[in-house]
């Protein structure tokens, strides 16, 4: 399997390619006032509004810092009914992927309630890869704070959409 | 980071040192890379140049982009013609179904068979292949009009199609390439173009060629190989 890399201080993570979408730059993000640290703003994503993760204030507490390696990963997210959701997560030094056999994955021995993304180990080049599991990635309450209402807007605009045609 | 840490940061041995190694002292290193660009270091160094900071110039234009409309297209959307022309006529028929462009040669033609679309057969790499006509298949005549890019006779080409087991040979004025075109560049078919032709077309293409802009027909390959049939019986 193939994994996209991206980094949290000096420490590596990586999520499977198949649940990205696409990988862009760092753009500017519409912010959102009075909403938790990790969420970042909402991203124009060709006329679509994707709200935006910042994975580094997830895992540790400080911000991803702006540059031209940070970027955002657009992945598909699916919740516990399997409703596909876009979502994006901004990510500090996201330049390389790996290609890995899924034998080579370890189990990391360590299950932590807060951090039920994280998924099992692999040791590429020296160093061990975390993986990180998209779909695990929001808690119930993250998840209602980003998508549930979301959900319902998008069907009201269908639903003009359709009736002003 | 700035650009002028960064630089102080990298230290570029490759520049020192020489990427093959030639001027001494020699790298170790490369007597197991050879190059440059297969040591460790360098792509080390390669990627501390992304950790500068992005310019706001960029940023803004990337912005635009990513808020634009979508332009990417899926593989899988994407169709491949090859573009021939036959007399006036433009068209297209999937690439997949073309095996081999042959230059004009000799037609043996099959007694009391003229009249309709079969021409007679044709030696192709030492077997014999059955010859017909597309332009009296789709009704289109021949005929060119000259000064419209148009030099009669010196672009004439035999193109071999196959699909399946079925395999014909027909004549072309022109074979002009492959076009590749997004499933919703297509436009439907208008119903009084092309006469009865129209019931092998699956729709027309705005190709730009060169700087004129000219509409194909494309074929439905699974459509024309019936009627070929169809038509030699």
């Amino acid at each position: 399997m193939m994994l996209l890399l991206f980094s949290i201080g000096e420490d590596r993570y990586g999520l499977d390619v198949a649940q990205v979408v696409e990988v862009i730059p760092c753009v500017t993000i519409k912010k959102v006032p009075r909403v938790p640290e990790y969420l970042t703003g909402l991203l124009n994503y060709h006329g679509k509004s994707v709200p935006v993760v910042d994975m580094t204030a997830l895992m540790c507490d400080r911000l991803s810092q702006r540059r031209l390696s940070t970027r955002i990963i657009l992945v598909n997210y699916q919740d516990e009914n399997h409703v596909p959701h876009l979502l994006g997560l901004m990510a500090e030094r996201v330049i390389s992927t790996v290609k890995l056999p899924e034998s080579s994955f370890l189990p990391s021995g360590i299950e932590s309630e807060e951090a039920a993304f994280l998924g099992d180990v692999v040791i590429d080049e020296g160093s061990i890869v975390h993986r990180v599991d998209v779909n695990r990635l929001l808690t119930v309450k993250m998840r209602d704070l980003l998508f549930s209402q979301r959900e319902n807007n998008n069907n009201d605009t269908e639903q003009s959409n359709a009736g002003g045609d | 980071m700035l650009v002028a840490d960064l630089e102080s940061d990298i230290d570029d041995c490759w520049n020192r040192i020489g990427v093959w190694g030639a001027q001494t002292p020699r790298c170790p290193e490369l007597d197991r890379v050879v190059h440059c660009v297969n040591c460790k270091v360098f792509s080390a160094a390669g990627r501390k140049v992304l950790d500068r900071a992005s310019s706001e110039e960029y940023l803004r234009d990337l912005t635009e982009v990513i808020a634009g409309k979508e332009k990417r297209k899926y593989e899988s959307d994407i169709r491949s013609v090859v573009i021939f022309r036959l007399g006036e006529e433009w068209l297209g028929l999937p690439t997949q179904v073309f095996q081999e462009v042959l230059k004009l040669r000799k037609l043996h033609s099959v007694p009391y068979r003229r009249g309709n679309i079969l021409r007679g057969l044709i030696n192709v790499r030492g077997e014999l292949q059955l010859c017909v006509s597309l332009g009296r298949l789709l009704g289109v005549v021949r005929g060119e009009t000259p000064g419209d890019n148009v030099v009669n006779g010196v672009y004439e080409r035999m193109v071999v199609i196959a699909r399946e087991d079925a395999r014909y040979v027909f004549p072309v004025s022109e074979v002009r390439g492959v076009v590749r075109y997004a499933v919703d560049e297509l436009l439907s078919v208008p119903a009084t173009a092309m006469h009865s032709g129209a019931n092998y077309f699956r729709g027309m293409l705005h190709w730009k060629d060169k700087n004129q802009e000219r509409h194909v027909g494309c074929l439905d390959e699974e459509l024309l190989f019936a009627a070929l049939e169809r038509g030699i019986a």
